[in-house]
């Protein structure tokens, strides 16, 4: 560490890093470079830029374990606007870079040198090797100085232009290639959630990032209207008279692009200005674009609105047909399948989730309104990949220079409304969104397991009541007597069972051939005497000069209650008539049930799983009507 | 619709097992079907046949 005195103005100015080579006054801002045991001044440094960034000169923050000290930053501009390199000091002298770009962290370590491709021949989404860890480009840029701060470990000039490569790795890793330097400079380190740093001595967070109350008045370079900025972080302004996009950056609004159309007819829903809670945080809505596809010459159009927090720096809210999603970018590149094997584009993971692919299509920018962060163009296009898992929708936007993955949750309007405090009924939804929940899921399996249970339940009562009820023969009654007729027999005294009203069965076989016989058969009851009779035919008759019959008959006897009772077997008469005898057994039962109670019954339960899965399909058919798998689309 | 479902579980259920219980089913009893196929073999029987000496089917074209 050392002290030195400004040439400028004679304050003193600490280099805390033995690395430092450039130090701005905070008096003057006059730029001081050490040469050896001097400082010389090189002149004034420009003004940095307002923004909404939390950092500040002294901020402390730990990586790692490892607490660090912010003691300085290079403000960049660039085509989504600006943002801060913080160069940070750790204790044993180590530096690194922190980075801010509208609340998305990242922290990087300069790495050693390796063979990298030139900056014009890298592509967004190019895989790139870093030291033993792959990498996808995810930005191309030309980045601009602005100005600088505090110490820092080069000489640097506002105005001065570099080509900057941003890229992801595994989970969080981060990498940039600057190349500024004949050789390029290549820093690795995280993109990781502001919370994980634990900052202290930081801006203070409620005097950050709103302007609202002196919001700066500009005029639309379109149609001359009024326009205000209400955030730092502003690039352009869209014009909500003519939808001109007009560049707020300076003292004087710049025409970025003149627009014609009526704005207003982008109509958003929700108004823009808005605020509200969401997810325990306080959101404005600061722009709105609608944005379209056109698909087999139909135009597809959806709202995108900007919303901002200066402790979660931006999100988005968008709406397709009355269906409402909050959108932030994911913290980690997804990964996305090498191959799929379902004859689809490849499957999306994030977050341990699997995203389907949905659809692919040429977004273009067709309304703007409000404020934005970059400079947004009517007819801007973006190639986009949604990918679901509901209520999830991961979504990837490809441009020439960048590839950007966001993460969408879909939205009960009723909450929405309640936390935007808005005026009316919610707007009522149309069709199935691609993210939307199926209010089906989890509940067919309910419907199954209850239909399981049931027909088990069922069928274990079935074999309970059959068990004591059924169809033990109460007796069997042997015969033997000649067909004459005249005699009979009486059974032993047998117990039937009371059966709840079921019919008994009289089942006789015998040994009956070329004739037919005329039988009684009486139930008595010996208690009191009352008796049921059934009088049968059994045996073959010639019909046609072919024996027809049985040799079995089966009769049954209704409203016999359960009790003692007798059976009499007799034979009446017999054609043709002969002296023959006649042999065989009756068995008296009560008649069995079957299944057909518990075939019936489960028939009928099933259809309500049918009914919940056939819903559940249906629901998944529309949701998937609109995708690239459409039933009939290649 | 999952509650009216659940009654409608217990419902049947009770249902089944009273008629189990009665001797209630849908199907026939042991003697009507024993009958049934008694006179289906009578039906058979007294059905008059074909002699034959028609027509094999097909037209000759002639």
């Amino acid at each position: 560490m050392r002290t030195v005195t400004c040439p400028s103005c004679g304050a003193p100015f600490r280099f805390r890093g033995a690395s430092s080579v450039v130090g701005v006054c905070g008096y003057c801002k006059a730029t001081l470079v050490r040469e050896g045991v001097d400082v010389a001044n090189i002149g004034v440094q420009a003004e940095l830029l307002e923004d909404d960034t939390p950092i500040q000169l002294g901020t402390v923050g730990r990586h790692r374990n490892q607490q660090f000290s912010v003691v300085g930053r290079i403000q960049y501009k660039y085509g989504a606007g600006v943002w801060s390199e913080w160069h940070v000091l750790f204790p044993d002298g180590k530096s690194a870079w922190l980075s801010d770009a509208s609340r998305e962290f990242t922290i990087s370590y300069l790495a050693p040198p390796t063979n990298v491709p030139g900056f014009a021949e890298l592509k967004p989404d190019q895989e790139l090797l870093i030291g033993k860890e792959r990498y996808r480009v995810t930005n191309l840029e030309q980045a601009e100085v602005v100005a600088g701060e505090g110490e820092l470990p080069f000489k640097f000039e506002s105005g001065w232009k570099a080509d900057v490569a941003d890229l992801r790795g595994p989970g969080t890793r981060f990498a940039t290639i600057d190349y500024s330097e004949a050789v390029p400079h290549i820093y690795t380190g995280e993109k990781l959630p502001f919370d994980v740093f634990g900052f202290t001595n930081l801006r203070d967070l409620s005097q950050v990032g709103f302007v609202k109350k002196r919001a700066r008045a500009f005029k639309c370079a379109g149609c001359g209207a009024p326009i205000e900025k209400h955030l730092t972080t502003t690039e352009v302004v869209a014009c909500s008279s003519c939808g001109t996009v007009t560049d707020v950056t300076g003292e004087v609004g710049q025409l970025v692009q003149r627009n014609e159309r009526n704005a207003v007819a982008a109509n958003p829903t929700l108004p823009v200005g808005s605020t509200g809670n969401w997810n325990g945080f306080p959101w404005e809505i600061v722009g709105f674009m609608r944005r379209g596809i056109t698909v087999e010459g139909v135009k597809y159009q959806w709202g995108e609105y900007l919303l901002h927090n200066v402790q979660q720096g931006y999100a988005w809210l968008s709406e397709y047909d009355g269906h409402f999603s909050f959108i932030k970018a994911t913290a980690e590149l997804p990964k996305v399948d090498k191959v799929s094997l379902t004859g689809r584009k490849p499957d999306a993971r994030y977050l341990g989730k699997k995203f389907r692919h949905f659809q692919r299509a040429k977004a273009r920018v067709d309304q703007v309104v409000g404020e934005f962060y970059w400079r947004v163009k009517v007819g801007d296009t973006a190639i986009c990949d949604d990918y679901v898992a509901p209520p999830l929708i991961l979504s990837a936007e490809k441009t020439d220079n960048e590839v950007s993955w966001s993460l969408g949750e879909y939205v009960d309007n009723a909450k929405l409304w309640k936390a935007f405090q808005l005026q009316g009924p919610p707007v009522q939804a149309k069709g199935v969104a691609p993210n939307q929940p199926s209010p089906h899921d989890g509940k067919v399996f309910r419907y199954w397991a209850v239909f399981l249970v049931a027909a088990v339940i069922g069928f274990v009562l079935m074999g309970i009541i059959e068990t004591f009820q059924r169809d033990k023969p109460a007796t069997e009654v042997a015969f033997d007597m000649p067909t004459r007729g005249g005699e009979r027999v009486v059974s032993p005294v047998f117990e039937l069972g009371d059966g709840a009203g079921r019919a008994v069965v009289l089942d006789t076989n015998s040994n009956v051939s070329g004739r037919w016989l005329a039988m009684g058969l009486q139930l008595t009851n010996v208690d009191n005497g009352r008796a049921w009779r059934a009088d049968r035919e059994i045996g073959f008759k010639k019909i046609n000069d072919i024996d027809v019959g049985d040799s079995r008959d089966v009769a049954e006897l209704h409203g016999v209650p359960g009790g003692r009772y007798t059976l009499t077997v007799e034979v009446k008469t017999s054609a043709p008539r002969n002296d023959s005898f006649v042999t065989g057994r009756v068995k008296v039962y009560r008649e069995p049930n079957g299944v057909s109670n518990w075939v019936l019954m489960s028939g009928y339960l099933l259809l309500f799983p049918l009914v919940a899965w056939g819903r559940k399909r249906s629901f998944e058919a529309k949701r998937w009507a609109e995708s690239d798998y459409a039933p009939g689309e290649e | 619709m999952f509650k009216f479902f659940l009654g409608n579980a217990l419902l049947a259920l009770g249902l089944m097992s009273y008629a189990q219980y009665r001797g209630w089913s849908v199907m026939p009893s042991t003697a009507s079907e024993f009958q049934r196929q008694k006179q289906d073999a009578v039906e058979r029987a007294t059905r008059p046949t074909w002699s034959g000496g028609g027509s094999s089917g097909g037209f000759s074209g002639k």
